[in-house]
């Protein structure tokens, strides 16, 4: 399978109404249309793989046979023929069992052709005309070239076996396949092979998985051959790191030169890289007036700070990617003209800019899911593009957190221009603690991002109350934001209405209170994004506190919920976090006039080493003060840690339901 | 709304009138500087012109649209433009737009749209022509037009969908109708929705117009203009809104009338059933390994329901091609066809189950319905492809009893919720006639749940939950396993009740049972374990509610624009029995509670402890499941009042035990 990832993901920033028309819906509408033609022999590999017998637990489906030959030519064009035979085990199965290819411009469909076993053993082959073909659709991008061509293919029910084998052009452009061998239900066996013109080198680089010999390497050629690789199944997986960056794959270069191994290939790859993009960052002269105009006077962070607001506020996110387009920029003068970009779009046209008032910057291509990237498998997988910008040498800022230090001693400060929410200096969560290839030409290496401190990313929960005597709470409430703890709710409040904006809220208390009527609520700060983002409310909940004979019972945590919904199976794969951060809550409680408080929570004090929690409810004369502070350090931990997260969530859940007794004097 | 018949006009003027060609639109300095619309203060964006054109006898559609950006968000909705049209039939010509900045700075767009196919079948081609604004910010006007052509042998009368996703400060839509004579014998051919076609030579049209409005008849088409339109508000629990937005539908009809299209729509589907739900010997065959000569009526319908219940219903499993039916001998003309093969539509087992029981000598009846999840069925519009479903009505002593064979596992003498309440069409003696399906009572659908726990002195629990179900909730548990599989369906049935009980509790079901005996109630024996309840000095604090610890109240908005469609009326009766360690008693329990909410719901909770034994009864039954947007504030209060009930907690006092671990 070829990288067909792409560039160009925004990770939901950018939202655009848009037809959706997935092949599973299509299948639906025409389900009675398929004329295979009846009961045809079927090729051998087919029956082979349809003989093969084991035992898959409560899988869905079973991938019999995925078997892969890329045979490059001389001029570096490649034909990739791919066979795949999925038998189905469980009515939810169908959907694993739906033969599919992707094609494009560049990347021609030769051949396509599905064959069946029913359950009762009938044999169908399907024709050309037969299947359906749907345009590539992505919610966030305007175009893209990509086709789908989707089978139906009869016998599809448990128990029934689907074969189908596609033969597509490679362009010339590529020099890496992608052995995607692991899959969302078992694999019994799988096999790669590559044939290479004489002279010519590959490299095998493996991604979560052991490297394995081939099974025969002739000069030119490799085989590689796997049997019964487990699933990898995320389904109703608290906390899980993305499906990617867990599946194991191969990557295989390719290459009528010596390829290199580890850091020496990430460079070439790197090299190769900047070689598509940097033509395009060259600017007309209006361009450099707009930037000089846009970034005004002051020291590095100043003068780069404008350019990112003007990437920012400017820009609007836009994707187009015909052939090489989706890994090559436009033009950074044509963005500019438009005024709209893809994510390398933006970061081209932001080198640019940043180019003509003397700031050196390079593009970084990253994955939009931590962990997908890894500096041992150098490839060129990957969906994003960022740009790291060159520190002068000296020069210090507090509001630059997002520093890497690249081998050449150079220091870079790493920017994202597709989010317009994180302000220079800082780095989107997701992209925390992951990594990018560094496009640098000749110094172009793979860099580890950093996962910021904690307090860059605060959420200050502040509230007073009174209580009736009734049980009625009635209060204000101040949450303030900053940092990495803001974007996602500038993000809903930038596209949300002022109706929209109270429902959100509504939702947000429904979660706290049974009955509540929301007062005046307000949002400010939304678009400055290098200041705190607040929101303030005035609530009232009836029936919060709970009479109990003469005793009230109030619950001091009167809002937000910290803890995470953990299961109790055991723990297989990596915890991932969305972010780390600071969270903390201070609430006043005045209790009613009559009333004494008879008791209180216990204060807790855990520290996990990854995260610390601290709570305390005090009694000050009339007021029951309520204080806790959570800090999460990492964004990802080992799955032995399963256990102490669970505990530590367990004792937060208990400590946010405690309740304090307030007597009747 | 009224159904009116409409002359077309003699005179037919080919693109005469100022509307034939749209030119761009000057904005106004206000226009320029708006930076909200008070007319729609939350608008992301408004239309402030949306025109269209359609010309039939020149066969084009003019589209124009001037679009004021508001927000952020409006940049992004409306700043990339998708014209989808199907190559062969239609081409799409002549785009042009521009963007105004705020300064009144004019951007034309000079690139060319790009070719987007979006799905190919056969000789079936649906492309889009794509296209972004440039330089658009907030603040921004967008402006675009752009015509699809039509070839000669293609009639497209306009739906207009007078409502869209932003205000509209003014619409202008004109319709060049093609002219046919209502006397003469030609016309044109309009497929009726029943898979047959018909010479069609009446123009006539459904509408829903905004107050105020008004159709005009000119010499040079049919006119409307709207002011001011709202969009339709997007609010969870509502009805299906696109049958009560604003609209205009124009049609073709071989009748004058909707008493006449109903009428004769109505002979011709009652014949289709008729002839499909044959009685053969094949039936008659059937029919008698199945029901005994002895049955009562009653007998006999019951046994033929339950042995067509059996049939695969492809509305839940996969249709199978042309390919494998015939490779395993399958025709798929006559309910015989379907019994033999074990295999149909809904709507042919439901003719299977009318065939088979008229051939038992019943009396049976069939109904055609339109699902009120998708739609309400509006007999202004005379399209029979709004009937998608059909149901049997069987006469027993007397008695119409109303059946849905089609929807699998639905329960004898119960119809699926989509299915009630809704005005169908119905086989009579003399031909057929509208007629309104039952309503469902909150007995028809009755979940009850018992809980037997004991807590340890550390918090920890341990017990069982007995769970049945009857109607649309059993039915529910029974269709998702049909979809997928019954491991699948008790996962998902697992995961449901895990969120509603106290955190820290763990449930565990293995299996659903009667999944495919919808005669006996749904049921499942849950494992509980898992830890409860927080600790206070001696004092230990449980959830009043097991099952509804962990509900969140069902309505949060305070105000509400759409009505109120809660789907089919149920009961839920809660027992739960909570026998304490040694060392842990009951202290306090909260006060019985009534909500009554008179001719719509009621919520009964009675609390008992009595040294080691918590017990609790909950009652939650819902009479009705539409209200109007005046009945939100009394439905919204009654379902907090009783979610703030369900958040009571049971004070016990422990003396010397270990204190609960909460998880």
């Amino acid at each position: 399978m070829k990288i067909d990832r792409g560039t160009g993901v925004s990770e939901a920033i950018v939202r655009r109404s848009s037809a959706c028309l997935c092949a599973g819906l299509l299948l639906l509408a025409c389900p009675g249309l398929a004329r295979a033609s009846s009961n045809p022999s079927l090729p051998d590999w087919v029956m082979q793989a349809a003989a093969t017998t084991g035992s898959w637990g409560d899988a869905r489906a079973v991938v019999l046979l995925r078997d892969t030959l890329l045979t490059v030519q001389p001029d570096g064009r490649a034909v990739e023929r791919s066979r795949m035979v999925v038998k189905i085990l469980r009515p939810q199965g169908r959907e694993d069992a739906i033969p599919l290819v992707r094609f494009s411009k560049d990347e021609k469909l030769q051949s396509f052709h599905v064959w069946s076993i029913g359950p009762d053993g009938h044999h169908y082959a399907m024709k050309d005309n037969e299947y359906v073909e749907v345009g590539e659709n992505d919610p966030d991008m305007v175009y893209l070239d990509g086709l789908y061509k989707v089978a139906n293919p009869p016998g599809a029910d448990p128990g029934g076996i689907i074969g189908w084998e596609i033969v597509e052009q490679v362009p010339g452009y590529e020099s890496e396949d992608i052995w995607d061998f692991q899959q969302s239900i078992p694999v019994a066996q799988a096999s790669f092979e590559i044939d290479l013109p004489a002279g010519w080198h590959n490299r095998a680089v493996w991604f979560r998985h052991d490297a394995v010999q081939p099974v025969t390497a002739q000069p030119g050629s490799a085989r590689w051959q796997l049997t019964n690789i487990p699933a990898v199944d995320l389904n109703d997986v608290p906390l899980h790191p993305a499906w990617e960056a867990l599946a194991a794959r191969l990557s295989v270069h390719y290459s009528p030169n010596e390829i290199p191994e580890g850091d020496a290939l990430w460079t070439e790859i790197g090299d190769h890289y900047t070689g598509l993009e940097a033509p395009e960052s060259e600017g007309a002269s209006d361009l450099a007036t707009a930037a000089r105009s846009a970034a005004g006077d002051g020291d590095f962070m100043a003068k780069a700070s404008k350019v990112a607001e003007f990437m920012q506020t400017q820009i609007r996110y836009v994707g187009v990617e015909i052939g090489i387009g989706g890994r090559q920029a436009h033009p950074a003068e044509q963005v500019f003209q438009k005024r709209y970009g893809d994510c390398k779009d933006k970061a081209t046209l932001m080198i640019a800019m940043l180019d003509a008032v003397g700031i050196r910057a390079s593009w970084v291509v990253v994955d939009a899911d931590r962990g997908v990237m890894a500096p041992e498998s150098p490839s060129e997988y990957g969906n994003h593009m960022i740009l790291a910008i060159e520190i002068p040498q000296g020069y210090d800022n507090p509001r630059m957190h997002a520093v890497v230090a690249a081998r050449t001693g150079k220091r870079y400060l790493i920017f994202d221009p597709t989010n317009p929410y994180i302000p220079l200096g800082d780095m989107p969560d997701y992209e925390q603690g992951g990594y990018g290839l560094l496009l640098a030409g000749k110094d172009s290496q793979v860099i580890a991002f950093p996962v910021l401190n904690p307090a860059f990313a605060k959420t200050e929960q502040t509230a007073k109350f009174e209580l009736g005597t009734d049980g009625t709470l009635k209060g204000d409430v101040n949450v303030t934001r900053t940092g990495g703890a803001a974007w996602r709710m500038r993000d809903r409040m930038t596209m949300s209405s002022a109706k929209e904006q109270r429902e959100f809220v509504e939702k947000l208390l429904q979660q706290d209170f049974s009955t509540f009527t929301l007062g005046s609520e307000i949002v400010d700060n939304v678009k400055q994004v290098d200041q705190p983002l607040d929101l303030q409310y005035s609530v009232t909940a009836p029936s919060y506190a709970k009479n109990a004979g003469t005793l009230l019972l109030v619950r001091p945590r009167v809002l937000g919920s910290l803890a995470d919904p953990l299961d109790n199976k055991p723990r297989h794969v990596p915890i991932s976090f969305a972010r780390v951060g600071t969270w903390t809550d201070s609430f006043d409680v005045k209790i009613p006039a009559g009333y004494t408080v008879d008791d209180v929570p216990d204060p807790v004090n855990l520290d996990v080493g990854f995260a610390t929690y601290h709570s305390e409810v005090k009694a000050q004369g009339d007021t029951l003060h309520y204080t806790r502070q959570y800090v999460l350090k990492k964004v990802e931990l080992a799955p032995d840690q399963y256990a102490t997260l669970r505990k530590l969530e367990g004792q937060i859940t208990a400590d946010e339901n405690s309740d304090a007794v307030l007597k009747k004097q | 709304m009224r159904r009116s018949y409409f002359a077309a006009c003699s005179v037919f003027l080919l693109c005469a009138s100022a509307f034939g060609s749209v030119k761009w639109i000057q904005p106004t300095p206000d226009e320029l500087k708006m930076t909200s619309d008070p007319q729609a203060p939350n608008a992301p964006a408004v239309y402030l012109n949306y025109d269209e054109y359609v010309d039939i006898k020149a066969h084009f559609h003019r589209v124009y649209a001037r679009i004021k950006i508001l927000t952020e968000r409006g940049k992004e909705e409306f700043g990339d433009v998708e014209i989808p049209y199907e190559t062969g039939a239609t081409a799409i010509r002549g785009i042009e737009a521009r963007t105004i900045e705020p300064d009144g700075t004019i951007v034309p767009f000079t690139g060319s749209p790009l070719d987007k196919e979006v799905v190919k079948f056969g000789h079936i081609r649906v492309m889009e022509k794509v296209f972004s604004m440039p330089n658009v910010q907030v603040g921004s006007i967008i402006e675009y037009q752009w015509e699809r052509q039509y070839d000669d042998w293609y009639i497209f009368p306009p739906s207009w969908d007078l409502q869209k996703p932003v205000f509209m400060h003014e619409g202008h839509y004109h319709f060049n109708p093609f002219p046919i004579d209502p006397a003469s014998s030609s016309g044109v051919s309009v497929p009726d929705g029943m898979g047959h076609v018909l010479l069609a030579n009446r123009l006539l049209y459904d509408q829903q117009l905004p107050p105020g409005s008004t159709l005009k008849d000119l010499p040079s088409g049919i006119d409307l203009v709207v002011k001011d339109v709202p969009p339709i508000p997007e609010e969870p629990y509502s009805p299906p809104l696109d049958s009560f937005s604003y609209r205009l539908t124009f049609f073709y009809s071989a009748q004058f009338t909707g008493q006449e299209f109903w009428t004769s729509e109505g002979r011709t589907w009652s014949k289709d059933v008729d002839h499909f739900a044959a009685t053969t010997d094949a039936i008659r065959q059937a029919v008698s390994q199945i029901v005994s000569p002895g049955d009562s009526d009653d007998q006999k319908a019951r046994k033929i329901f339950t042995a067509v219940m059996t049939v695969d219903n492809t509305a839940y499993d996969r249709a199978h091609t042309e390919e494998e039916n015939t490779a395993q001998g399958v025709k798929e003309k006559t309910a015989a066809d379907i019994w033999e093969q074990k295999r149909g539509t809904p709507v042919e087992i439901t003719r299977l189950f009318t065939a088979m029981a008229r051939a038992a000598g019943l009396r049976v009846s069939e109904m055609a319905v339109t699902r009120r999840d998708e739609r309400i069925l509006n007999a202004s519009y005379l399209y029979w492809g709004q009937m998608n479903n059909e149901i049997a009505i069987v006469s027993i002593d007397g008695r119409d009893v109303f059946l849905d064979p089609g929807e699998r596992y639905c329960e004898y003498g119960k119809l699926a919720w989509e299915h009630t309440q809704v005005m169908g069409i119905r086989q009579t003696d003399g031909g057929t006639q509208p007629v309104l399906t039952p309503a469902a009572d909150y007995k028809d659908t009755v979940v009850e749940r018992k809980a037997n726990l004991q807590l340890a002195s550390d918090g920890k629990v341990q017990g069982t939950i007995q769970f049945s179900a009857t109607g649309a909730e059993a039915l529910r548990w029974r269709q998702v396993a049909l979809r997928r599989d019954a491991d699948e369906a008790a996962r998902e049935f697992n995961d449901e009740l895990q969120r509603d009980v106290p955190p820290g509790i763990q449930v565990t079901t293995a299996h659903l049972d009667n999944l495919t005996d919808s005669a006996q109630p749904l049921t499942a024996l849950i494992q509980v374990t898992g830890s409860m309840g927080t600790a206070t000095g001696n004092r230990v604090f449980l959830p009043a509610s097991f099952f509804e610890a962990g509900i969140k109240p069902l309505f949060a908005a305070e105000k509400r624009e759409n009505p109120v469609d809660l789907h089919y009326p149920s009961a839920t009766r809660d027992q739960v029995k909570i026998v304490l360690a040694p060392g842990l008693t009951v202290d306090t329990v909260p006060t019985d509670a009534q909500i009554p909410y008179p001719k719509n719901a009621q919520y009964i909770a009675k609390y008992v402890g009595s040294g080691s034994v918590y017990q609790q009864a909950r009652l939650l039954a819902v009479g009705n499941t539409v209200y109007s947007k005046n009945d939100y504030p009394q439905l919204r209060d009654f379902f907090q009042k009783a979610g703030a009930q369900d958040q009571q907690q049971v004070v016990l006092q422990r003396g010397g035990a270990a204190a609960p671990s909460g998880q």
